[in-house]
């Protein structure tokens, strides 16, 4: 069983060198079949390792001595599966997805290295067992992540976004590398499970492990650089900024609780930074007209209940951050998918531009109703069962500004959702897809095979969570430390865990649906109503609203929050003063080295003086 | 040999395997691009009296050999830019002096130095001291490097840094054991000079529109690490330095040599006001991207064996407060490199050259090795002498 730990990793590694040494021999679809193939094989890997980790124990498997100082070794317990299982299950969709999503495509070969480069860096992250390692795996994945985003290298917006990933992502890193080596000066280890290593764990490493995790996993104020990584291809999107690379800090953060006893103080910290995240980004989301961008913030958003839930500490909280990992990645990979058939039929994410899909393209139609109904958190889905158990655990651990604010962003999420699902697929044509009516098809069957599965698994563990409680997610909050809290059934009605709370939770999830339902429909113009977007003009016969009616009004009405919440300019008058100060460090250095003589005669004497004066 | 008792890593072998890489792959390249008269001869007899610098033993013959070395630079490069010369002969020629005088008056080049006692020591620490920074560019030094490397070609700026620059590192790096007092006795000056170098050195280079002097400032930033490593004095300090010298050799390679591709169907220096030369070189472009992540230090690339050493070695020699700063100085060298490879080598090309790509074929086959070799010795150390197990 030991061996097979690192089976996955190798697999993919294997398979990253077969596409960039045999590529050229295969078609683009070709290559596509051959990761997708690497893909799978790496899952049975890890879904051969669940029944050992469900016992509650754990796989160790030293590779390379590498170095003195850490070795490559792998650790698998149940956090690592949980996180493992989800870079190689969803990775395998997405990479069946493009196999027709990229049969057009030039330089595959690139793609598709980098994409299975990825998952093997993720693997690598989270069944690293000691920090070095682990870091290397967390800038090699951030790496996949910039050169993936920057895939169309020729495209301005693709490399401008790219930029920012790199400079976003890899600078807040060293925080992670600084809290290693400082663990690693007091207790001489790198290897996260050493109990030496544990007893260095202070604030000061918490605050440095998470400023590195924020920026990973999008955290306000350090997000903004994912709606600009929605130049990338569409599977990278799905794969990187919604299922898995932007999972890594939350990983960091989730094994923080195994590596050490988790202080009380830091909970509220997570809350605090979860409940922005969580708010900024809805009302970010809210506004935009470009569906990826749009569902880039919804990450953001949905992110920020996952550290919410991690921030709530308690069971339950545990409990319902490891589901919401793992239900998030189903249902946002599975609508960044969709955007992708969407964006793949039509040639633009404008949702100004689209509009009435649904009769062209019926499969992905569904698969998106699926996805979103699960975001949204309807009933029968996970989306569903990841919110429930959080109101029931912020309810249970009486922390009332968790239950508001995640209520009111419940509402917030189902109204873009519900924004951009109108927009793009229901409704009349518009001029875009109705001048190209005979060009607009459905995603291949493929590719809606590749949405369709991580949709029905959305489905399945809504009606059925208990299966992915049971064998993932218990394994890992036992992993974390944390006990089991409930038993949950079929539906996700909890069999020990009865009261208030679980009713009033589920109340509160279908509330939030209800009242945007209930808004929708109030808000909706009758014929002969008045509108207040046209200044109390009628609206033209048969005109409704629509998505910029929804952006701009959104936009008005949180201008000011908007406005005040956006970090960039900041970010962008640092980036400013640094240069304007380069400027003038070069002017001086300038005038020093037009005199020679006296720049090396002021150094020299300048040095002898300090070094005889000591 | 001293370093190798020490840290286990036997710089000789490794260096004479980087000088014969560079060699080879500079030659190819001077086969294919011009690199001024006589540059092949000129590349021979500079990294044979490098690798005899390497092994023939004594303190004296190394000294002689290394400036040997310096004085066919010093006319291949007057030979392309008498003022880039002059300077770099200005260095070269007071560096040497100066360094052979304190080694001569620290009794440094006897097998059996002794410290010596009172100012003496001083003196003959402020010899050395100016000597090597002279000699290796460091800030308030570094006069020299910048008009090198905009006004040679670009492989005889890769002659000076890569093998040159990194043999007197070498040398510096095996009088840190021989003779700690010289470091000990004053770590915070090679502190200050480290971070003076780190910070001066990247903003610098930030600063510049010309890539090639953007580079020589990159190089005096690195050098701030490499110092930093050596003024720390442990096991791992030291260890970090030598492998993060090696890196550099290899990176400034990749960097100079994809520079001078672009140059080559350009017929123009490289600054930042071109645009997309990826589109025509995508080869020399991830040559680019690579160096420039290796020399950053970033996982996978060899740079980042050496960079977290450092980084280590910062956090004991000066604790949270130091390593922050070397964060911080790395930050900066991040907003320089890429501020260049988005400016100038991705997005939409603004002029179309015509590439040469049949003709560079051999130069993106010695690209492509040298960045594989830098990712395989990350991932298995072992394959560097000494290093199983390091």
């Amino acid at each position: 069983m030991n061996a097979l730990a690192g089976f996955s990793l190798a697999i993919l590694l294997v398979g990253v060198v077969i596409q960039l040494v045999f590529g050229r021999f295969f078609t683009t679809r070709g290559k596509g079949w051959l990761a997708f193939l690497f893909g799978i094989l790496s899952l049975a890997g890890i879904i051969a390792l669940v029944p050992t980790i469900m016992q509650g124990k754990t796989i160790e498997l030293s590779l390379i001595p590498w170095q003195t100082e850490a070795s490559f070794s792998l650790y698998f317990d149940g956090l690592s599966c949980l996180f493992a299982l989800m870079a190689t299950g969803i990775g395998s969709a997405i990479l069946f997805y493009c196999i027709d999503y990229m049969k057009h495509e030039e330089s595959t070969t690139r793609f598709y290295a980098f994409m299975l480069t990825f998952i093997a860096g993720l693997v690598g992250l989270v069944s690293s067992q000691n920090l070095l390692m682990a870091y290397l795996c967390w800038e090699v994945i951030g790496l996949c992540s910039y050169f993936l985003v920057g895939f169309w290298y020729r495209n301005n917006a693709a490399v401008t976004g790219a930029r920012k990933v790199l400079v976003m992502t890899h600078i807040p890193g060293y925080a992670l590398l600084i809290g290693i080596l400082l663990l690693y000066q007091g207790s001489g280890t790198l290897v996260w499970t050493d109990p030496t290593l544990a007893a260095q764990f202070n604030t000061g490493i918490f605050i440095l492990f998470l400023i590195a995790a924020m920026a990973k996993s999008v955290m306000f104020p350090l997000h903004t650089w994912i709606p600009e990584a929605m130049n990338a291809p569409t599977p990278v999107s799905a794969l990187l900024h919604s299922a898995c690379y932007v999972k890594a800090g939350v990983y960091l953060i989730a094994r923080m609780y195994s590596i050490t006893g988790w202080q009380p103080s830091w909970n509220v910290i997570l809350m605090a930074i979860g409940c922005v995240t969580m708010v900024v980004g809805a009302l970010y989301a809210m506004i935009q007209t470009d569906m990826k961008r749009l569902l880039a913030f919804s990450t953001i958003s949905q992110l920020g209940y996952i550290l919410t839930a991690f921030g709530i500490g308690t069971p339950m909280g545990i409990l319902a951050g490891a589901f919401y990992v793992f239900s998030h990645g189903l249902f946002k990979g599975t609508l960044f998918l969709c955007a992708g058939a969407v964006q793949h039929a039509t040639g633009t994410k404008d949702m100004r531009l689209l509009g009435g899909l649904a009769k062209k393209m019926p499969g992905t139609t569904l698969v998106w109703l699926v996805a979103a109904a699960a975001i949204i958190g309807v009933p029968f889905t996970n989306g569903f069962l990841a919110k429930w158990l959080l109101y029931d655990a912020a309810l249970q651990s009486g922390t009332w500004v968790v239950v508001i604010v995640a209520w009111l962003v419940s509402t917030f999420t189902a109204f873009y959702i519900l924004k951009a699902t109108v927009g793009v697929f229901f409704g009349e044509e518009s001029p875009t897809t109705s001048s190209n009516e005979n060009k607009i098809e459905d995603a291949s069957p493929r590719m809606l095979a590749g949405m369709g599965v991580l949709a029905i698994a959305c489905l399945f563990f809504g009606i059925v969570p208990q299966a992915l409680i049971k064998w993932i997610i218990e394994p890992a909050t036992l992993a974390m430390k944390s006990s089991v809290p409930t038993t949950v059934s079929f539906l996700g009605f909890q069999l020990t865990n009865t009261g208030a709370p679980v009713t009033a939770g589920a109340i509160l999830t279908i509330s939030a649906l209800l009242i945007v339902l209930v808004i929708f429909a109030l808000r909706k113009p009758s014929p002969k109503g008045v509108s207040s977007f046209t200044g109390g003009d009628p609206l033209p016969e048969g005109d409704t609203l629509n998505v910029i009616d929804f952006s701009e009004f959104a936009g008005d009405a949180f201008a000011p929050v908007i406005k005040a919440t956006n970090p960039d300019p900041v970010y962008l008058w640092i980036w400013q003063a640094i240069y304007w100060f380069a400027q003038k460090v070069k002017l001086v250095s300038e005038a020093l080295e037009k005199r020679l003589a006296f720049l090396l005669i002021a150094a020299i004497v300048i040095i002898s003086a300090v070094v005889l004066w000591i | 040999m001293a370093l190798l008792d020490y840290t286990g890593f036997d710089w000789r072998i490794a260096f004479t395997a980087i000088t014969v890489l560079i060699f080879l792959a500079a030659e190819v390249y001077s086969h294919y691009i011009p690199q001024g008269k006589r540059f092949p001869l000129g590349c021979l007899v500079i990294s044979i009296l490098v690798i005899a610098s390497l092994w023939l033993t004594g303190e004296i013959t190394r000294t002689i050999l290394l400036d040997l070395a310096a004085l066919v630079l010093v006319i291949m490069v007057w030979s392309q830019d008498k003022h880039a010369g002059k300077l770099f002969l200005i260095a070269a020629l007071l560096g040497s002096i100066l360094l052979a005088t304190g080694m001569a008056l620290g009794g440094l080049f006897s097998e059996n130095a002794v410290q010596p006692e009172g100012l003496l020591a001083n003196v003959v620490i402020c010899f050395i001291l100016v000597g090597f920074s002279l000699k290796l560019a460091v800030i308030p030094f570094s006069f020299w490097l910048a008009p090198l490397s905009e006004r040679t070609s670009s492989m005889t700026a890769v002659m000076v840094i890569s093998l040159l620059d990194m043999s007197e590192f070498g040398s510096l790096i095996s009088l840190r054991i021989t003779a700690p007092w010289i470091f000990s006795s004053i770590q915070w000056v090679w502190i200050a000079l480290a971070l003076l170098s780190m910070f001066g050195g990247a903003l610098l280079a930030l600063a510049q529109k010309n890539v090639r002097r953007m580079l020589a400032f990159s190089t005096i930033d690195d050098m701030g690490y490499l110092l930093l490593g050596l003024a720390a004095g442990t096991v791992g300090g030291v260890l970090g330095a030598a492998i993060g010298a090696i890196s550099h050799a290899l990176c400034k390679f990749l960097l100079f040599g994809s520079i001078g591709v672009a140059e080559n169907d350009l017929d123009h220096p490289v600054t930042t006001d071109d645009r997309g030369l990826a589109s025509q070189h995508p080869a020399s472009g991830a040559a680019f991207i690579a160096g420039s992540l290796g020399m950053i230090g970033v996982p996978p690339l060899l740079g980042f064996l050496g960079r977290w050493r450092l980084y280590n070695s910062g956090v004991e020699a000066g604790g949270i407060g130091l390593v922050i700063a070397m964060a911080v100085a790395t930050a900066l060298a991040i907003l320089y490199y890429v501020r260049v490879i988005h400016k100038v080598w991705l997005g939409q090309a603004y002029e179309n050259s015509t590439p040469t790509q049949n003709r560079i074929l051999w130069i993106k086959v010695s690209f492509i090795i040298l960045i594989v070799l830098m990712i395989v010795a990350t991932l298995y150390p072992a394959i560097l002498p000494g290093m199983g197990g390091r």
